[in-house]
């Protein structure tokens, strides 16, 4: 599928780093994670100033899946449905004065599976209207061990460069030719977590002695209801491991099968191209003769009226899966650094008490 | 939390003029304080409060409430008045219903914690039978969202009785429920995360990787047991009254240690370290593999 082809904006002030408000962030974790596993998208609004972009607020998509296009349009939040809802909560926001400036959209994630033709999309049909536009990932699986994951990605100069050069169609000469390999399609930006005084205030309220409920043994041991819990230290961990492990192999195979498609693709190119050689060498002996009766000669480059080369495939579904299959890897090795750490420390202290 | 203390009783259901049961104890998530409060800093430069509708669940039998959500609704006060756009309110409630179909009106909320004339009117407003919760009575949450005083939450519900029948419109009784804080486990994280920077002057956090967060949990889990050797060795010397809940806590939690054979355990721990260890391996070789495919790709159309 070729992208939209975009008159893509200079990019005037770029953005380096993204800060989100708590309690958009609080908003975004509900919507996400209420709807697990399903996958959810909604829109952040915020401003951009001095190269830090600020999430000031965010409101989900409807999910409802009546609508007849079909399961696609969930995750798609330049839906027709979408924009329609979009344009109607922004003039409401306006008027209890919020930044009615969109920025980008969020997405859900089942284990870091995020890299597809739709997110791609949105994010290039979202550049065109704002250059600054990122998207944020929330990993769902992941948070729910204990470790919240909120990504910030934008698209990379690289991808709208080669997008723009190939006109959405990612040829391989493009692809190259602007440096686009599977690890910089999405440029990840450095997020931060900002509270706003009055909610600092109602943190500190919530974790004074006073809101803990007296006379229960387990306040004793933690003193505050918001003392970090101890999921981390979670030993179940052949599920995780198991899924990733799955999804992994999942896209090792769509990855072959992309590249049989590339290479039926050569294979044809090849055999026109000697089709093509062959018609050159006979036209030139032909012209030869004719040149001998003082005929008119045929021109060479007439081939192109003769033969039909067939089209690339775009090399973006290439790059797409490469890069979700690093992320995979990414995700296995990072979570066997833990677990291992974990088994060795859980080891030593078994070996101690026997 | 409740400033002062008050004894809730449910009332036969009889004993209410509307028909449903009312609520006995409401949850309040976080996320709906966080847009309370964005909601204050957002309000207009005269404004003294602000209100707007409460969204969430309600039990099957009424009893329990959940606030999950809220939104602002535009409003102006003044010593002689009060208009609310409630055109506002109804097509928000609609948009916010589409993305969320579980969640209903349950009641609204102001940001100062006194009652008036106006809380009546609106209270009103919200139970009644045409766009309000009706037959169930509307929540009507108070937050004290001045920067100079503690921030402090009060819940109330609404009853007919004992109000002046000239002026029903106008008055009502509020009667105060008891309400909790509960987080979903998805939002922990979150919310965590979120506690870290409430100690900072910048009041920023980043986000941790795994590996330092399981550093952090097991240096708390270290301290734990600091204070509790600490604890229990006090006991022992006699300078400290050993309290017999914390006794009977800590000899629960240490019968819940197995007891695997030394042997049986080396061998499970090693084997599945060892599947752990491959796998990590082989989606290492993969990721070389896809590097050098990478490398010979570009070399391949650059000749």
């Amino acid at each position: 599928m070729a992208l939209p082809v975009t008159v893509l904006p200079e990019l005037t002030d770029p953005v380096y780093s993204a800060v989100i408000d708590s309690g958009v962030l609080l908003k975004l974790t509900k919507h996400t994670s209420e709807s697990f596993p399903a996958t959810v998208c909604g829109l952040i609004l915020g401003l951009d100033a001095d190269s830090v972009l600020q999430i000031t607020h965010a409101f989900p998509f409807p999910t409802e899946s009546t609508s007849a296009s079909g399961s696609d349009d969930l995750v798609n939040p330049r839906s027709k449905v979408n924009l329609r809802y979009q344009a109607d909560m922004i003039r409401l926001l306006k008027e209890v004065n919020i930044e009615a400036n969109p920025v980008g959209f969020y997405i859900s994630s089942y284990l870091g599976g995020f890299f597809n033709q739709a997110l791609v999309d949105s994010l290039v049909s979202f550049h065109s209207s704002n250059p600054n536009t990122i998207v944020l990932v929330h990993d769902v699986t992941k948070s729910l061990q204990g470790t919240l994951s909120l990504k910030a990605y934008r698209l990379s100069e690289q991808f709208l460069a080669a997008n723009k050069a190939s006109g959405g169609k990612f040829s391989s000469e493009a692809v190259v030719k602007h440096d686009l390999t599977y690890l910089d399609i999405l440029e990840e930006l450095p997020l931060s977590i900002k509270n706003s005084h009055l909610a600092t205030t109602l943190l500190q309220h919530l974790d004074s002695p006073a809101f803990a409920k007296e006379e229960d043994p387990k306040t004793l041991i933690s003193s505050s209801s918001l003392a970090p819990n101890f999921d981390a230290l979670e030993l179940s961990i052949d599920p995780y491991l198991e899924k990733n492990v799955e999804f992994l192999i999942d896209s090792v195979d769509d990855y072959y099968s992309e590249q049989g498609t590339f290479n039926y693709y050569q294979r044809q190119l090849a055999r026109e191209q000697a089709k093509i050689q062959q018609w050159i060498q006979k036209t030139k002996t032909e012209n030869a003769l004719r040149e001998r009766a003082n005929l008119p000669t045929v021109s060479e480059d007439d081939w192109q009226k003769q033969f039909k080369l067939p089209t690339e495939p775009s090399r973006l579904d290439n790059l797409l899966i490469s890069a979700q299959i690093n992320q995979y890897c990414n995700q296995i090795e990072e979570y066997g650094s833990v677990v291992s750490a974990k088994m060795f420390a859980i080891q030593n202290g078994l070996d101690i008490n026997n | 939390m409740a400033t002062g203390s008050f004894l809730h009783l449910g009332k036969p259901a009889s004993a209410l003029t509307q028909g449903g049961n009312a609520p006995l104890n409401i949850i309040v998530y976080p996320q709906s304080l966080f847009s309370i409060l964005d909601h204050t800093l957002r309000r207009n430069e005269d404004q003294e409060r602000v209100i707007g509708s409460l969204l969430g669940t309600r039990s099957d039998d009424g009893t329990e409430i959940e606030i999950k959500s809220s939104f602002a609704v535009p409003h102006v006060e003044s010593d002689a008045q009060v208009e609310i756009d409630m055109e506002y309110h109804k097509t928000m409630y609609n948009l916010h219903h589409k993305a969320n179909p579980k969640e209903i009106l349950v009641g609204w909320y102001a940001t100062s914690l006194e009652l008036n004339a106006f809380s009546a009117l609106i209270q009103n407003f919200y139970s009644s039978v045409s766009d309000g919760t009706y037959p169930h009575p509307a929540v009507h949450l108070t937050m004290q969202a001045d920067p100079h005083s503690e921030i402090s939450v009060q819940t109330y519900i609404s009853t007919s009785v004992g109000v002046i029948p000239d002026k029903i419109s106008e008055s009502c009784l509020f009667v105060p429920v008891p309400h909790e804080l509960r987080y979903a486990e998805a939002e922990r994280s979150g919310l965590e995360l979120i506690a870290t920077a409430k100690n900072e002057e910048s009041r920023e956090t980043s986000l941790v990787n795994d590996i330092s967060n399981l550093e952090r949990s097991i240096e708390q889990v270290l301290d734990m047991l600091d204070r509790v050797s600490t604890y229990v060795a006090s006991v022992i010397d006699g300078g400290n009254q050993g309290s017999v809940a914390i006794g009977k806590f800590l000899l629960q939690n240490l019968s819940l240690a197995p007891k695997i054979d030394a042997e049986e355990l080396e061998k499970l721990f090693n084997s599945h370290l060892q599947d752990v260890l491959l796998v990590v391996y082989l989606s290492n070789t993969i990721k070389t593999q896809m590097e050098l495919f990478n490398s010979l790709k570009r070399t391949a159309v650059i000749p």
